[in-house]
């Protein structure tokens, strides 16, 4: 009864902190909105907004906290459905090429001058989908090892992002917002172009939920899973569009934002056990929050500059990370 | 019943079985035994379509196991891989995952699930480690706790691929009391072992392989299995009659000995 008391604790203590920062990064900012002012600014609603602060909070401040949070949210998620399928704890979507792919895609978007929200989200689906396909189905095919998924993943990643880099050099058009996008960065996030991403995001988190006995099961790997009844190759491939669903969207609005699906599990596995029952609640939350909190400080630290938040994460998750694993004799898996 | 008639299979093109006929059947313990690479991890995950059949049929109860879905496979038998990963996961957890082929979308597991995922945990002498996780057991503890899933799944036939192995013999010994269990417990229990001693004091039907075919099948207390199991490892074996059974000795043939 203690460890489950102590998991839903955490839990709450995640989901508590994930509250906290979406108010704060509401509030904070170049102009400051003290509690009250914030409450009535929201309470004038999106399509009736008539004072300053309600300009600030639904135009800019609100959308850009939700796309954290969906990304943040999304990203770990997906860094949890490609560790558990691949069995691979060092995979994660920015690492095998996933958020690369979906970057290629956008890029390819943005200079074919398809700028409409869906019509980004579904390419850079698409993108991050043939990206994990990609390394997956080789990965299977040659009975690849875990370091030899992971070495694929990097090839498959470096190449993905050198044609990204070529396309947005040989068509400027592309490459207009090339260094927020490759760092990652919300500071030109709208609702318009965050709807369908959201939408996708919302939907892909509902249905790996509604799989998480599935997830855990294929965690245990292939022949154990095939034994316990599970259809392994139908599944495999709906969780890797899963994976990719949730990091192309985010990618599409967010850039590649690398790191987050590899420290939010790998901290949530520390932290509540690997079962994703509780793995699942648990990335969702404070990958929401990590990435939230990151932008919240990537736009006041330097205040009135703004560095784009992937260099904050990597600022911040490097060394946390470092730290985690540091601490336990041997690192992960030992 | 399971029945394996004239099987052919392998991977790619190349059979690692060939032709194989065998029955297991409810109540008995089936130990097969084989030099490395001669099939028989191959055939145990035929049986769970792991590996495609090339010629012939696997019938369980008079059906093909290619009609079957992968539920309906898994509740009548039940595989534990030899590749087993230590997951971060509690044990109790693990076991109720036995239940899964018996759920439909969107599978949670109901109370009687549970229930009988505890009596699994119970029989495997597991009850205080329910809520621990499984990567923090022993090895022989995690072997249990794989035992008890599969006992979980409910099926008539359990299939185990090297189920003592980095084992030490406290746990090797308490792992064959379960499964003496198991097969009392009117379930067909298929082994694959490396330790020929274990296997000759199990087996109640003994399968010796080489090659990809079957050199010998049958009760090692009533038929002796001895030249087959020379010629499958050539080694020489002396079985010596002991008040309560059969004792058997190895060692390595010396050279120009006979076969």
């Amino acid at each position: 009864m203690n460890k489950q008391r102590h998991v839903r604790i955490i839990l709450f203590a995640a989901a508590g902190l994930c509250v906290g920062i979406f108010f704060a990064s509401v509030a904070l900012g170049s102009v400051s909105l003290p509690f009250f002012k914030l409450l009535q600014a929201l309470a004038e609603g999106p399509f009736e907004v008539v004072s300053t602060a309600g300009r600030i909070v639904w135009y800019v401040r609100l959308p850009r906290t939700l796309a954290c949070m969906l990304a943040g949210a999304a990203l770990a998620v997906s860094g949890v459905i490609v560790q558990n399928v691949l069995s691979n704890r060092l995979a994660s979507p920015s690492i095998i090429g996933v958020n690369a792919g979906a970057g290629l895609a956008v890029t390819i978007c943005c200079a074919l001058g398809w700028f409409s929200g869906w019509l980004i989200a579904g390419f850079s689906f698409l993108g991050a989908l043939l990206a994990v396909l990609l390394v997956a189905i080789s990965a299977q095919q040659i009975r690849a090892s875990r370091t030899t998924v992971i070495l694929g993943g990097v090839a498959v990643n470096s190449c993905l992002n050198a044609a990204s880099e070529a396309i947005a050099i040989l068509i400027p058009e592309a490459g207009m917002q090339a260094a927020d996008f490759r760092v990652g960065g919300f500071s030109s996030v709208a609702f318009p172009r965050l709807l369908p991403a959201a939408i996708l995001i919302v939907l892909g988190l509902l249905l790996v939920i509604s799989l998480t006995n599935e997830l855990e099961i294929i965690g245990l790997g292939e022949e154990t899973a095939q034994g316990l009844g599970m259809s392994v190759g139908k599944m495999r491939t709906l969780f890797l569009a899963l994976a990719a669903l949730l990091a192309g969207a985010s990618v599409s609005f967010a850039g590649l934002l690398g790191f987050v699906g590899l420290i939010v599990p790998h901290i949530g596995r520390r932290l509540v056990c690997g079962e994703a029952s509780k793995l699942l609640p648990f990335c969702i939350l404070s990958g929401a929050a990590f990435v939230c909190g990151c932008d919240l400080l990537a736009r006041t630290l330097f205040s009135p500059f703004e560095i784009p938040v992937g260099i904050l994460i990597s600022f911040l998750g490097g060394p946390f990370f470092l730290f985690l694993l540091l601490r336990r004799k041997g690192g992960f898996g030992s | 019943m399971i029945e394996l008639h004239q099987l052919t299979a392998g991977y790619e093109h190349k059979a690692v079985l060939k032709g194989i006929d065998l029955q297991f059947e409810t109540g008995k313990i089936t130990v097969l035994v084989g030099p490395n690479g001669c099939g028989k991890s191959t055939l145990l995950k035929t049986i769970v379509r792991l590996v495609e059949i090339d010629h012939g049929q696997i019938l369980i109860d008079s059906c093909p196991i290619s009609s079957l879905s992968a539920p309906l496979l898994a509740q009548r038998v039940a595989y534990c891989a030899q590749n087993r990963k230590a997951p971060e996961m509690e044990v109790l957890k693990m076991i109720l995952h036995g239940r899964f082929a018996y759920l439909r979308y969107p599978r949670r597991y109901r109370p009687e699930d549970l229930a009988i995922a505890r009596q699994a945990l119970h029989w495997a002498n597991l009850d205080a480690y329910a809520e621990e996780r499984v990567s923090k057991l022993s090895g022989g503890m995690q072997q249990k706790a794989y035992l008890a899933m599969a006992l979980a799944q409910d099926a008539e036939t359990i299939l185990l691929d090297e189920p003592t192995s980095y084992l030490d013999i406290v746990h090797q010994l308490r792992l064959m009391e379960l499964v003496r269990t198991l097969a009392q417990a009117n379930k067909a229990v298929v082994m694959v072992l490396h330790d020929l001693t274990m296997a000759l004091e199990m087996a109640d039907h003994l399968v010796v392989m080489k090659e990809g075919q079957i050199l010998f099948q049958g009760n090692p207390k009533i038929h002796d299995p001895s030249l087959s199991i020379e010629e499958a490892f050539e080694v020489k074996l002396e079985r010596i009659a002991v008040p309560h059974g059969w004792h058997y000795h190895f060692r390595l043939r010396s050279e120009g000995e006979e076969k």
